[in-house]
Order: C-alpha cells, then structure tokens, then sequence
C-alpha cells in the first residue's frame, strides 16, 4: 500500500511517499516545490493570487502522486497556513479545486511528530533534537530525561524583529544572536556537558546543511548529515558578511531568504552553550512522524483516497489565528499511550520510544517575544499594500485572457 | 517615487513597447514620479550611470526594435567576485542608493531574473519582467519578444522551404534556444518543417537518418529545424562544458554543421545547412507582442505603485499575473517531450530525430 504526506510550509509544498508491506513501512520518495508564501500575503492573508500558487502545486502533485500509484494522501499545514487570517477560505479553495482536505498542525504536535521521527537519534550520545520553525523552536532532550522547552518566537519572528532589509547585516546579527541568548538564558536551558549530540530539524536545518555542503565540497551520498562546529562557525561568517552570500542562498534555498542568517544564528548560539561537539542534520521531520503516527492509528487527520477521488475523514484541527495564538500561551497536556510495534520486522520509520508524556516530561513555554529597540517592520518581504491597493493587485488577477 | 529601467541580456523585439508602459502608467498614476533609464543593462548600474526620462522619450518607442536603453551581457557568475575590495553585485546596491531608486525594473531572462533576485536579497525593491525570444522563463507561459521571434523564423523557414523544394535538398536551418526549443518547436510546427530537433529530446543519428531516407510522402525534400542546443544521445551523459571542449577540439559550437555531414553521407540526399543568427533577435514588435509588452508594463508599474516588490511579471492561463523571483530564479521552463506540442507534431507525423 502506498501512502504519502504532503506538507505546506512558509516556503515549499514538500511531500514523502512511503510504502507498507506487512510492518515494515518504508519511505521511497521525497519531492518539493519551492513556495514562497511570504510574498502572496496581503497582510495577514494569503492573496488570492497566493492561493492560485498553492492550488497549482497541489494539482501537479496529486497528479505525480496518482502516476504513483500512491493510494492515500494526508495534506498537512503547519506554522505558515496556523498563522493566516484567512485559513477558512484557503482551505475551500484546496478543497474545491482537488478534493484534498487540509489537516491544521498546531506548533506543540508539530515538534511531537519531529520528536517522532527522530527518536531514532536516542541511542546518540547525550542528544538535543532542535526544530527550529518559523514561528516557534523547540529544543527537546532525548536521552532518559526528557526536557522540552518550547519558545513560541521562530525564525520569522526573528527575522522581523531584527531585520531592516530582507538579509541582516552584521550589527543586525549580531542584536540576534544577544536576544537568542538572553531567550535560552530566561528559559534556563542547560549549559555546557549536558548535550554532545544536536540533532538539528526542519527544512531550514536542510538548507544550512546544504550551504555548508556546498562550501566544504561534501559530495551528495547517503552518509550521515554532520557538521563541523568551526566549519559551521565559517559558514555563519559568510553568511553575515560574505559578498557571495545570495549567490550561495540563491543556489541553495531561495525561498529561505528571510530565515537562513536567522536560523544560524540560532544554531551557533544553542552549539556554544552546549559546547556540542556533534551536530546532525535531520532529513526527517514533520511528515514522517505525522505518517508513522497516523498509520498507527495514533493520530487523526482527513485524507485524500485516490480510489474514490474524496477526502475522507475529519480535517485535524481547523483552528487559526488569535484562537489558536490563545492556546498556544500555554502548554497543553498529552495523553498518548506508548505502542508497542512488532519487533520481529525491521521498521524504516523511527519507532516510539517512550515520547515524554505530560506526567513525566517538563515541558517550559515561553512567552512571545516584546518588541525592544526599533519600530516594527512589515512582516512581508515586500511592502505590504493598503486595503484599496490589495483590492486592485486582486482584480488585476482577474484580467482576460489573451 | 523614483523609478529605475535597465533592459539586461540579448535583445528583442518588445522592449521598447514594455518601457514605454511601464512609464506611461507610472506618469498617469503615481503623481511626482520620475523615471530614470539606466544604460547598458546592469553595467550601467554598477557604473551608476542614468538618465531622465520623459514622456516623450516614451511616445514614439512601442513599435521599435531592440532598446533604447541598451544592454550588455553581465555574467551571474561575476556578479559576486570581489574586484578592487568590492564585487559587483555589492556595487550595484550601493548605486541604487544613490541614485536614490525606489524600485527597479529588470527586463530580462533567466540570467537577468537570477541577478535580479540576488539584488532583491540585498534589500533592492526590485521588479522582473520576462523577456526573451528562448521563452525559457519559468513561471510564465510565454515571455515577451518570443512570438516576434517565432514570426521571423516561421517566415525564414518559408523562405527556405521554397529552395530547398526547387532543388530537392534536405536543409538544416539552425535556430536559437541554447538550454530550451520551445522558438525551434513553434517556428518549426508553423512552418511545416518535417523534423524539429530541440535540447530537450537527445537525438538519435540513426533516427534522423532513416526518417529522411524513408522519402515520406513522396516529398523530394526535407526541413530540418535544428535548435542550437540540441545534442545527440550519446552526448547526453557528459556535461555542458564537456560537450562545448568536444566540440571545439572539433571546430564546432553547434551540432548542426556535424549532422549535415552525417545525413549527407549515411543517405546519400544532397543536404545543407544554415544558421540563422541574429536575424531572429531584430525588428519591429508583432502586434500579439506589443500587446503582451503594454499589458506586461503596465501591470508591473501597478505592482510597483502597490509596494510589491522582490517579484516578476507573469503569464499564467492568459491571465497577466506576478510570480515571486525567489520561486523562479534559477530554474527553466524547458519543453516537455510528453507535452500537447510534441505530440500533436508526432501525431501529424513530424520527426524528432528519437527511435
């Protein structure tokens, strides 16, 4: 049976296929379509134009995944759809236009399923998973000891808060990387000796790997993804104030423009307060623990069935906005019962292994950052348009055809 | 509100007629405007050259050929160099600075819109347009200046059909598009070639020689639209600059001269060949083109006088749309083998030089 996830993210539409025979549930295929939703937004709404795009890459995938063979597919969201003012209406226009219904992940499940696919990484010595969002990060322990911090300021967050222009500079970055530590420091986080192995997630993770790749000449393989704490550290000093710095963000990860500096800022400062000597890239996240879950029948969500050209099922969490702004203030309990899975197949997805459950794990939330210093900045990369203007970007989409 | 115009990369038809709508809508909507033309392309804003332009620069350029601003090739790969302590591309942001710009427009290709985006991450409000005869631009469904350019190589092609009928030849006729065929595929299926060979399909020289020899529908004769970039099928494996070092030990750029030999000699058919050249670039706007240019600029003009910069101007479903330049930079929209074009020239029974 094939299955697939499909994720739509602030700046792809990314997608996993996986294959079940017996217990044994393998990935066989990964595809993505840069998207760089930032630069639909009307304010706080996707334009319509945005959602033209969306539904457009949904289309084409579900055709890929149709040629396939792919029976199921879950379509997930999470931080760059949770935090649209107009989720109701974007959701309707997907589901109108291919029949998929869009299931909600909030922020605290979306580092649940990131826990879920990496628990693989337990048996690493003294590991950190760290999933760093556009919108929240979240720093979870995996060794016996399971301590989750959850910081509800992303890299976008970031990004605005400290970013005249599209790319910081170096006085920029530098502001970034004080309020980082002042963060970590606020939320207690363990200092040095108590990690040695960082295990880095999320597509923007992905990307720094891929720059750091490109300038120490590793060769693409299966190997390990791992970084070299002093290579790294030469990749952040490019990356603020090297001349060739969009060149190798444009030959990388071009819809990662606003969140690259930001993101290694993050990592440079969480690897000198651990004192890491480890760092892993993870190429599994979101999509991998939502499957693995879902296919254990331990978390719900609509998805698209091939065979009957209809979603079937309850979309998972439809909530946006200030609502779900609201729940995430504080932290929200889990009950999930650990399963055991067959242990005389060999399984290709991480296996639950004890995920911190409320009794046993601190889980710390903190607060949305206060804007210090200087005034907010638009959101957007681009200027964003007074109501009267975005009308009229509207209706110029709806000129004749040629 | 200061607007700057640059025109980058080969020329064509159509870009006069995209300045010309660009200012127009700026002078009839943004009151206080002004428009500066910067010269040459992106070598004149990493000089920091530029002039003022008026509505009468403006009146009289919709029909005209080539640009009045002129443009100049500025490769990608230098843009980040360091020359003197400071690269290009660095330059390029300063005199945006002080020249006091507001916003950019870029009319280019894909080279032009992948410089565009490096200018738009250093916090340029930069603008893309979609020019280029190759129509490779992804994102859009058809760049401007391409259906001029299909216009004159159609015509071409007519003009050599009538040759090569009279003397019962087979003829090569080389059309540009390095990376894409899309202008050899239209021109081609416009002008009732018999075999399209494009990049995107490797050629196979048996296939291309046998469908010649097979004297199809009685035809003494045969058109072979040959783009620039095609490539045999056992070249396919090595690397551009692999292919370009062969065949310059060959004295050679194109396949073209090569395959004329070949389909000489394997069938025994008198055949020849001819590069068209510059020819495809020149000239005055078609009439679908200037239409494209005017709706193309003016709607680029509104995105600017909106504030949505760090985007290009697009054609998607016949609608005049924007795409963001960080979703197209760097990437190509190629001809697809399995497309509508190609199999409706398969279907008519038109070669592809593929068993």
């Amino acid at each position: 049976m094939k299955y697939a996830v499909a994720d739509i993210s602030s700046s792809s539409l990314s997608v996993i296929i996986a294959e079940k025979t017996g217990n044994v549930t393998e990935i066989t295929g990964k595809e993505r379509e840069s998207l760089s939703l930032l630069y639909y937004m009307n304010g706080s709404d996707l334009s319509r134009r945005g959602t033209e795009k969306l539904v457009t890459a949904l289309s084409q995938m579900k055709a890929r995944l149709a040629e396939m063979n792919v029976e199921k597919c879950w379509l997930i969201a999470t931080a760059a759809l949770r935090h649209i003012n107009n989720f109701e209406e974007v959701a309707d226009a997907v589901r109108a236009s291919t029949g998929m219904a869009l299931n909600l992940i909030d922020g605290e499940s979306e580092a649940y399923f990131d826990y879920v696919a990496n628990a693989c990484y337990s048996s690493c010595e003294r590991a950190v998973l760290v999933d760093l969002g556009g919108k929240s990060m979240e720093i979870c322990a995996l060794g016996e000891k399971k301590d989750m911090t959850c910081f509800d300021f992303g890299l976008l967050d970031l990004y605005e808060k400290f970013a005249d222009k599209i790319q910081p500079d170096e006085d920029e970055a530098k502001d970034m990387g004080k309020y980082v530590k002042s963060r970590f420091d606020k939320a207690d986080l363990p200092g040095k000796g108590v990690y040695s192995t960082v295990i880095l997630v999320g597509q923007t993770c992905g990307a720094i790997y891929d720059m750091y790749a490109d300038l120490t000449d590793i060769e693409d393989g299966d190997g390990a993804k791992t970084m070299e704490r002093k290579k790294f550290s030469k990749l952040v000093k490019r990356l603020v104030g090297g001349a060739d710095r969009s060149r190798l963000i444009l030959k990388t990860a071009p819809e990662k423009t606003h969140v690259i500096l930001p993101a290694a800022v993050v990592i440079k400062k969480l690897l000198k307060r651990f004192d890491a000597s480890n760092v892993i890239v993870s190429d599994r996240g979101v999509k991998e623990g939502y499957l693995s879950l879902v296919l254990e029948g331990r978390e719900s969500g609509a998805y698209y069935d091939f065979a009957a050209d209809s979603s079937v099922g309850e979309p998972r969490a439809p909530e946006t906005g200030k609502d779900k702004k609201k729940k995430e203030s504080a932290p929200r309990a889990r009950r999930r019962t650990p399963v055991r899975r067959d242990e005389s197949a060999e399984p290709a997805l991480p296996r639950r292994r004890g995920r911190p459950r409320k009794a046993e794990t601190s889980v710390k939330q903190e607060t949305a950052p206060k804007r210090r210093g200087r005034p907010r900045k638009a959101p957007a990369p681009a200027a964003q348009p007074s109501p009267e203007t975005a009308e009229a970007v509207e209706l110029t989409d709806e000129g004749t055809a040629d | 509100m200061k607007i700057g115009i640059l025109t980058s990369g080969g020329d064509c038809a159509g870009l006069n007629a995209v300045i010309r709508a660009i200012g127009l809508y700026c002078f009839e909507n943004i009151p206080g405007v002004e428009i500066v033309g910067i010269p040459d392309g992106y070598g004149g804003l990493i000089r920091g050259d530029s002039f003022r332009m008026s509505e009468s620069d403006l009146g009289d350029i919709l029909d005209r050929g080539g640009t009045v601003l002129g443009t100049s090739r500025q490769p990608f790969k230098r843009m980040t160099v360091e020359e003197n302590g400071e690269s290009r591309l660095e330059r390029m942001c300063e005199n945006y600075k002080k020249m006091g710009l507001d916003c950019l427009f870029t009319l280019g290709g894909a080279g032009t819109h992948k410089t565009a985006a490096l200018l738009s991450f250093e916090g340029c409000n930069v603008i893309g347009l979609p020019k280029t005869i190759d129509n490779d631009i992804y994102g859009t469904d058809v760049t401007f200046g391409f259906q001029t350019a299909v216009e004159v190589v159609t015509d071409s092609l007519d003009r050599i059909k009538t040759t090569v009928a009279s003397h019962r030849r087979t003829m090569l006729v080389e059309i540009m598009g390095n990376k894409a065929g899309w202008l050899t595929l239209h021109s081609g299926i416009a002008a009732g070639a018999d075999m399209i060979l494009i990049p995107e399909m490797p050629i196979d020289v048996d296939a291309v020689c046998e469908f010649v020899s097979s004297g199809r529908r009685d035809k003494p004769y045969n058109i072979i639209a040959v783009a620039e970039g095609a490539i045999l099928a056992s070249e396919a494996a090595y690397k551009k600059s692999e292919r370009a070092f062969a065949r310059a030990y060959m004295g050679e750029t194109t396949i073209t001269r090569h395959l004329a030999e070949v389909i000489g000699e394997k069938t025994g058919t008198e055949t020849r060949y001819t590069v068209l050249g510059y020819l495809q670039r020149g000239g005055t706007p078609c009439a679908y083109d200037r239409l494209l240019c005017t709706r193309l600029g003016g709607f680029a003009a509104k995105l600017a006088k909106e504030g949505r910069f760090g985007v290009t101007a697009a054609v998607v479903g016949g609608k005049i749309t924007f795409n963001a330049l960080s979703d197209i930079a760097g990437k190509y929209k190629l001809v697809d083998p399995k497309g509508p074009a190609v199999a409706c020239a398969k279907s008519l029974g038109i070669g592809f030089g593929t068993k």
